[in-house]
């Protein structure tokens, strides 16, 4: 039979509990997933992706959006194409399948004694989630933890109860925001995010992510930053923390694109020579500047 | 290494005896006048096999087939139940390769089995297919490039045997331990060779390496100037010819890019595909960051001549022309890339 392992053979994998994060045309759902095969195991880093089948209507790549501590697989899923409509149909004890881990992961044995800021918007929750609760459950080796989370709305958070969880149990500073005001989500001016006063005991903001980075004057002293969302969000955050005297190297991000085979073959994740699938999904913002303007 | 000298009007009886213990693929001409590879024996014969010129389509279909069963997935009683495909896992022989195929072999060699992953559906074929390569003398059509690729009418590499065309015969040569092995099977058919013979084999490689002859090319400056020519409004303006049809890239040695899909019957099928198709890069929310043609375009100039030359150490270009000749639109690799701005 083949001599070399087979990278795109699938593992079985039953669906073991689904979560409804945000309602709507695009919800996002948690699934958490075991193998079938008890004798199967998978090993990643937070950041890590893998290939997830559902059988008939092909694969797509996803963040496996739970922390490696916490001994179980899930991922966290918008409705958006063929793959994940499917998926959102999907029921406890549905099968899938799945092969990985892909990708480099989070440099997280780099960032011991940092302070670290977590920027997230909408479903980019899902890898700063996993990273995230891998940093909380090795406090010690970190500095300072803050979360900065944006949504449409306020139903469009996902791990709530978690995140709720985290916050009061004084593991990290979360701020929330969402871009249409709510009753007590205080505004925040987005055209004139340097003047705004910031006060630290607000939790629940309305304005934009990198409004909040500016207010919050996030502080690049011995600090990284992880970017997480949609491109424009991602792009204006970054100018937020240039401002802010950020250093290109302390920022990370996620990139994705189109993928088919996840280990470099197929010829299409490529941003000028990178291959997002093997070489990322993470790369320090001084990476991303280097990369031919390909997107 | 053996060496002999096959008679060409014993080439069938050759093919025959190779054909006992192979599966033996070989430049055909079909019924539209195109000149393909062939397996013999199944969908063509050995006296159709036409040695002389460069094939219309490399055989590339033979290592990386354009479409293929990965595997195949069944529901029983509501479970599911995976099989990887079998690979095709017999010897196989392709004869009659052009250095500048060979060399698009060597080169998806590397792009399929070199890096972090091997690909194990294109290992398990691979490892049982031998190469047959034939040298050129000098240029085989108007369009052809090698030198400017590394390559040379009597290139060696990727074949594990070499044939030379030293007038009513081929001299023939084993180039690696594989084609020493392939060549056992012919042991009755090869005569020793004439000192006229060596001398005629002797010229051919000393041609070969003058590069002379060829009225395309592609100068390194120009590729040293694409480092700078990236932004540049000039790939716009080469591809608003392009039909974004993807004949270059199917008839390409070395292009591999491919697609996966789930068809109806169970079936995980690995299909070609094209950079040069609208939806290659497009995401799933509709954001596309290659949709127009420069783009795409730009994409494969850069992938042949740059990313591949970082990631895997060489072009993913070998100077077939066959995408110049079958262009549509008549766009000219060596052209837009000589001329880059």
């Amino acid at each position: 039979m083949m001599g070399a392992r087979n990278d795109y053979l699938p593992q079985i994998a039953e669906i073991v509990s689904i979560t409804q994060e945000t309602p709507g045309e695009r919800a996002v759902k948690t699934f958490r997933v075991a193998f079938k095969d008890k004798g199967a195991k998978m090993e990643w880093r937070a950041g890590q992706t893998c290939m997830v089948s559902v059988f008939g209507k092909g694969e797509s790549m996803f963040a496996i959006s739970s922390s490696p501590t916490k001994g179980y697989i899930e991922f966290s899923v918008q409705r958006m194409g063929r793959v994940t409509e499917k998926l959102h149909t999907m029921q406890v004890g549905d099968e899938i399948g799945i092969r990985g881990p892909y990708g480099n992961g989070f440099p997280v044995e780099e960032w011991k004694g940092k302070n670290i800021y977590f920027i997230a918007g909408g479903v980019g929750m899902a890898p700063v989630r996993a990273v995230m609760n891998y940093v909380v459950d090795n406090r010690k080796d970190y500095g300072e933890l803050h979360l900065i989370y944006g949504a449409r709305s306020s139903l469009d958070l996902s791990y709530k109860a978690e995140i709720d969880a985290l916050e009061r149990g004084g593991a990290i500073d979360v701020r929330r925001t969402i871009d249409i005001e709510e009753p007590g989500w205080v505004p925040v001016d987005n055209k004139n995010p340097e003047q705004a006063k910031f006060d630290p005991a607000t939790r629940k903001f309305t304005g934009f992510v990198a409004t909040i980075v500016t207010a919050m004057r996030c502080d690049p002293e011995n600090a990284l930053a992880v970017i997480c969302g949609p491109p424009i969000m991602i792009k204006t955050c970054i100018a937020s923390l240039a401002k802010l005297g950020w250093k290109d190297e302390q920022i990370y991000t996620t990139l994705e694109n189109k993928m088919k085979c996840g280990i470099g073959k197929c010829g299409r994740c490529n941003i000028g020579g990178v291959y997002v699938c093997t070489d990322g999904p993470v790369f320090t913002y001084a990476q991303v500047k280097k990369m031919l303007p390909d997107q | 290494m053996s060496n002999g000298i096959l008679r060409k009007d014993k080439v069938a009886e050759a093919l025959g005896a190779l054909g006992k213990e192979s599966a033996v693929y070989a430049p055909v001409k079909n019924k539209r006048g195109i000149v393909e590879y062939r397996e013999l024996g199944r969908t063509a014969s050995a006296k159709d096999v036409r040695l002389e010129g460069k094939p219309d389509a490399p055989p590339k279909a033979i290592i990386f087939p354009q479409t293929e069963v990965l595997l195949t997935y069944q529901r029983k009683e509501g479970k599911f139940e995976v099989t990887p495909a079998k690979p095709d896992e017999r010897e196989k022989i392709i004869f009659g390769v052009r250095p500048c195929d060979a060399i698009g072999i060597a080169v998806m060699d590397k792009v399929f089995c070199g890096g972090k992953f091997t690909d194990a559906y294109y290992k398990a074929r691979r490892d049982k297919i031998t190469i047959f390569g034939i040298a050129c003398d000098g240029p085989a059509d108007s369009y052809c490039f090698c030198p400017s690729t590394g390559g040379a009418p009597a290139a060696t590499e990727g074949s594990d045997v070499m044939m030379y065309d030293v007038g009513d015969s081929y001299y023939v040569e084993a180039i690696t331990e594989k084609g020493e092995k392939a060549l056992e099977p012919l042991r009755n058919e090869l005569g020793k060779p004439t000192a006229d013979q060596e001398r005629r084999k002797e010229e051919i490689v000393k041609r070969s390496g003058s590069g002379e002859g060829f009225s395309r090319r592609i100068p390194a400056e120009a590729i040293a100037k694409m480092d700078s020519s990236f932004a540049s409004p000039y790939w716009d303006e080469v591809a608003r010819r392009c039909l974004s049809c993807g004949a270059c890239t199917y008839y390409c040695p070395t292009c591999h890019c491919f697609d996966i899909n789930d068809e109806r019957g169970g079936e995980r099928v690995r299909t070609w595909d094209s950079c040069q198709f609208a939806v290659f890069t497009m995401h799933t929310s509709g954001h596309n960051p290659r949709m127009v043609r420069g783009q795409k375009l730009r994409n494969r100039y850069y992938h042949k001549f740059k990313y591949s030359k970082d990631n895997i150490g060489r072009y993913l270009c070998v100077g077939c022309g066959r995408c110049i000749a079958l262009c549509p639109a008549s766009l000219d690799i060596t052209k837009a890339i000589s001329e880059v701005k």
